[in-house]
């Protein structure tokens, strides 16, 4: 009886599929000094190289940052907002990005990077 | 008492040590599926919208700007600055001068790898500086050129 119960629990659990954010399909830029930063902290904003923005699997535009990251806020004063950008995105774009979230008053942020040695070309 | 004799007895007889496997086979798929790793990234505290806009001396700013070619210029150079003499420059000025600025600019156009290429060369200057007690916080500010290349 017990094994069963392990078995299905087992089996509950790898087919179980947590819900991933899929974002955009981006190429990261690398770097040496970032930091490690917990997960449940962050709310990623993803910037495709066409310039496309997306959060949480929606894709927006840039006026609609500044309420959802305002309500992301207030239920996680903590927040940090992590840029997922492609390498080849225009800077502008990402800067346009970072004033609406001053308007916000997100003002942690982070850039998503890929840790120089596990670089995958 | 002699409920609690009996109890004991049939507890001892019940617990087999065969299914300790299983529940360590158990923690470890728990653990294997439940794991998240922790993501890489630059983080930075952005300015606040309040518009006290402070005058700074020329000399506690250093720019590195990124021009839309992806070439870095600093301050006003009129020459492309490659990026390991920029290292070595900020490093130079930083122990000369505590109170520096380091602030990267760059063309909208500009690839956005390359900013973050110049920005993690400011970190890892910043980071070692501060392991050797030089620096104590790290004072970068970002911006975007308004105007021209």
């Amino acid at each position: 009886m017990a094994d069963i119960a392990f078995l299905l629990i087992i089996f509950f659990m790898v087919t179980t599929i947590f819900k991933l954010e899929e974002g955009l399909p981006i190429t990261l830029p690398r770097s040496d000094a970032g930091d490690k930063i917990p997960r449940e902290k962050i709310a990623h904003i993803w910037i495709d190289d066409l310039g496309v923005i997306s959060i949480d699997d929606l894709v927006i535009g840039l006026n609609d940052i500044e309420p959802i990251v305002i309500k992301k806020l207030r239920e996680n004063p903590s927040l940090i907002i992590s840029f997922n950008t492609d390498t080849n995105t225009p800077y502008g774009v990402v800067d346009d990005a970072m004033e609406r979230l001053k308007l916000a008053n997100a003002l942690r942020v982070s850039f998503t990077t890929v840790a120089e040695e596990e670089e995958v070309e | 008492m002699a409920m609690f004799r009996r109890r004991t007895k049939i507890s001892a007889e019940m617990v087999g040590e065969s299914s300790m496997s299983d529940v360590a086979f158990l923690l470890l798929v728990f653990f294997i599926v439940s794991t998240t790793f922790p993501e890489i990234g630059l983080p930075l505290i952005l300015p606040s919208k309040s518009g006290d806009v402070k005058q700074i001396k020329r000399d506690n700013v250093m720019q590195i700007v990124t021009a839309k070619s992806g070439d870095y210029f600093v301050d006003v150079s009129e020459t492309p600055t490659p990026l390991p003499e920029i290292k070595q420059m900020l490093r130079q000025r930083l122990i000369d001068n505590e109170k520096l600025i380091v602030s990267v600019e760059t063309h909208p156009e500009a690839p956005y790898g390359k900013m973050v290429d110049a920005l993690d060369e400011v970190m890892l200057v910043y980071d070692e500086l501060e392991l050797a007690g030089m620096v104590r916080e790290k004072r970068i500010s970002l911006k975007a050129l308004s105007f021209g290349e």
